[in-house]
């Protein structure tokens, strides 16, 4: 920061103004290499070195070699397990996300008003977001819904008969999604923080005008949080098609029942390290990149549908 | 001056560059340094640290444990960092660490893999030290073969096992359906008395568990058809084959027989914690003789072996597990010694029992079995009985069997679960498994 300061300060020489800018330049260089290192070492060049891999036969202990878009053509074409890992991600994500912030959005509307204790609340919402991502919790969740498991106790009490969820096809990847749902902490802060920035004259406007508590919501809390509500759809639509640990850990790695539970990720991890096909794995990992970018491009064109940013009135 | 600061002002993020490029060569590059003391002799002059890793259950981990701190006793220098889980997921991490050029030094491997690991060069030839470090003489040959890819020595065998259906005595004794020592004469015979398990304890527990996902058994019933599973590096066997084992077990599941897919599915992956003897779910399921030690300390029944249904030619002796030692381990030799004392010394034989299976070596086998727990010999003599009349070992699997094992999974599971029908599910996985083996080999 000091170094911009400097540069004004110092008796214009010839040739030295320019000396001046080269040595800011380089300056600039030497502040920035720790990300320049970051960007170039630990993502750039391994994502390009991906890239590459994705048109090879890599097996991890041999050298690359080049098979062309051979990997790629044998996934859409002679690949049935991708097709199912594409639906199982697919279905994960298309329900999980909009469960998860609907949950978000209504423990927020009951704990965004100061009432007491409400703090305590917040944070006790929170903590499934902390231990969400991790193996331990997934294997609870594994125990919660075997056959012999809690769930199950819970509902023989009531005289309902379950089953092994998660060992069933049908509802293996309802138990993720559920898990999905249940850390929804993190878009819930969120909503939070939107909700108490909506003034309270337009709850009291709306009152007066005669609007009930679901009309001041659909009119006035839903437009004046789109744009909260936009950032966490956004966030979590790339996030739930990401998810790894909990299908991982509780399929025991293999993406069972039936492919069922076997998200793309996990697909992919299977195929590199388990199968030693990490020229294979490069490709899916770049049309998962591809992919992601247009849902999430769709999700930003469709933001400006039903997004009300309030500044634009006043334009 | 201007322009040479400008000139300089790009190299560093050039040399950057550079240096980082050379950091990725070099990880992809590098040479077997291991292997430059091919037949060297162990380490006795200074510390030496090895990494072992295995798959298993608490028991083997005690009795492993023991067995190199029976080593370290002997060769106070060598100390030993393990590491030890279930089978599910095992490979996968002897994959990646193998890949980061830092696998373990000694690794348990089965011959699922032992192929694939020989031709990418992750195990060493153990040849250099046959003779020196490493005694085979006293090793059956035919099992000894069994670590042989291409006529070279990768892998030593531990022990040695073969198929069995485990039995929960406790339950089917009182019911008066305790099968005989020699089992069912026919499949059609063992469906029938499954049923009458089923029936007799009220359909809370069923006779036997579905094992149409279980690779060993399938490879148990394929030879009994006169097939085996590979022909050289291709299938043995034809969709037609899948299609019937599918029917068969799906029939055993509509008559109640066997337990439907969501119980047997836990177990698939292998992993004996989910065992579903063991969870009381099901009388019968398919394991190796040598996992009974295991099985037994996991529940309050009495269990006993039974041979499968049908031909005693479907088993044979098999190489339960074998120990290989990483090529580029740095100190190959070491490690090709504490191979040598799991095989070849008496009181290793005598701790690990026949946890593993029976002991390869025949001079420790006769030296150890007076000793053995009733337990112990309650298997040896289930071993002998049933590969006394047992077909020839197959050759080792072909490269890719380990994809072949999850394919035959997802297909039984899709079939079980009713998602495709058999013969959906049997042209699929026979298709998959081609293409696959293919790949593998070519």
């Amino acid at each position: 920061m000091a170094v911009v300061t400097e540069a004004p300060v110092r008796a214009p020489r010839r040739g030295g103004r320019q000396a001046d800018r080269a040595k800011e330049a380089v300056a600039g260089y030497v502040f920035l290499s720790p990300w320049l290192l970051g960007l170039f070492g630990v993502t750039l060049l391994p994502m390009l070195y991906s890239l590459y891999l994705s048109f090879t036969d890599y097996d991890l202990l041999q050298d690359p070699e080049w098979v062309g878009v051979e990997n790629y053509v044998r996934m859409f074409t002679d690949d049935p397990k991708f097709w199912s890992s594409v639906g199982a991600t697919l279905l994960f994500a298309v329900v999980s996300v909009p469960l998860k912030l609907a949950v978000a959005l209504g423990v927020a509307l009951l704990l965004y008003r100061n009432r007491r204790g409400v703090g305590m609340y917040r944070s006790l919402y929170y903590v499934p977001s902390l231990l969400g991502g991790s193996v331990a919790i997934a294997i609870v969740w594994q125990t919660l819904f075997s056959g012999q498991g809690a769930v199950n106790e819970v509902l023989g009490f009531f005289g309902i008969q379950g089953w092994s969820w998660i060992t069933n096809p049908s509802t293996a990847l309802g138990t993720l999604v559920l898990l999905a749902a249940w850390q929804f902490g993190a878009p819930m802060v969120i909503f939070l923080a939107g909700l108490k920035q909506i003034p309270a004259e337009m709850f009291e406007a709306a009152s007066l005008d005669g609007a009930g508590r679901v009309q001041q919501f659909v009119h006035v809390t839903l437009p004046l949080l789109s744009p909260v509500l936009f950032f966490n759809l956004v966030l979590e639509t790339i996030a739930g098609f990401q998810g790894f640990t909990a299908a991982f850990v509780i399929s025991g790695g293999t993406g069972g029942p039936a492919d069922s539970t076997l998200l793309y990720t996990l697909y992919l991890y299977m195929r590199g390290f388990g199968d030693f096909q990490m020229g294979y794995a490069s490709a899916m990992a770049w049309v998962f990149l591809v992919a992601l970018g247009v849902v999430t491009a769709l999700v930003f064109r469709s933001g400006s549908l039903w997004v009300h940013y309030a500044d634009e009135g006043d334009r | 001056m201007a322009r040479f600061v400008r000139r300089t002002a790009r190299t560093p993020v050039v040399v950057a560059l550079a240096a980082v490029a050379s950091v990725v060569l070099a990880a992809c590059g590098g040479g077997a340094s291991g292997q430059q003391d091919a037949g060297g002799a162990p380490v006795t002059d200074r510390p030496v640290q090895l990494s072992v890793a295995w798959w298993g259950g608490p028991a083997r981990a005690e009795l492993t444990q023991k067995t190199l701190d029976a080593y370290t006793k002997k060769h106070p220098n060598v100390t030993f960092t393990t590491q030890w889980q279930g089978y599910s997921g095992y490979y996968d991490k002897i994959n990646t660490s193998a890949a980061g050029r830092n696998a373990p030094d000694i690794i348990q491997i089965d011959n699922r893999v032992l192929r694939e690991y020989a031709n990418k060069k992750i195990i060493a030839d153990l040849g250099p030290w046959m003779g020196g470090t490493l005694k085979v003489d006293k090793i059956d040959p035919k099992l000894l073969g069994t670590g042989k890819v291409d006529d070279k020595l990768f892998a030593l065998p531990l022990a040695s096992n073969t198929q069995a259906f485990v039995v929960d005595k406790a339950v089917v004794e009182p019911l008066g359906l305790l099968p005989p020592e020699t089992g069912w004469a026919t499949w059609d015979e063992f469906a029938a008395w499954a049923g009458k398990v089923s029936a007799a304890t009220g359909g809370k527990v069923w006779g036997t568990r579905d094992e149409s996902a279980s690779i060993s058994a399938f490879e148990y019933w394929v030879r009994q058809q006169g097939k085996e599973l590979y022909d050289g590096p291709k299938l043995g066997f034809g969709a037609a084959e899948v299609k019937a084992w599918f029917d068969m077990w799906a029939a055993m599941r509509d008559s109640g027989a066997a337990s439907p897919q969501e119980v047997a599915q836990p177990a698939n992956a292998g992993d004996i914690s989910k065992n579903t003897v063991l969870t009381k779910q099901t009388v019968t399921t398919f394991s190796y003789d040598n996992q009974y030690t295991e099985l037994v300390k996991g529940t309050d029944h009495a269990l006993v072996l039974v041979p499968l249904p049908g031909a005693a030619e479907g088993a044979y002796a098999r190489p339960s597990q074998f120990f290989t030692a990483y090529s580029r381990g740095a100190n190959l030799g070491t490690a090709v010694d504490v191979i040598n004392f799991f095989v070849n010394d008496p009181e290793a034989g005598a701790l690990l029992g026949t946890e593993r299976g029976l002991p390869p070596n025949a001079d420790v086998r006769a030296a150890i079995q007076p000793n053995f727990s009733d337990q112990l010999k309650y298997v040896v003599a289930y071993d002998e009985r049933v590969t006394g009349a047992a077909g020839d070992t197959p050759p080792v699997p072909a490269q890719g069997d380990s994809q072949i094992n999850q394919l035959l999974i997802s297909s039984a599971e899709n079939a079980g679960f009713g998602r495709q029908s058999s013969q959906a599910a049997a042209e699929e996985f026979v298709s998959q498994a081609n293409s696959a083996l293919a790949r593998a080999s070519g």
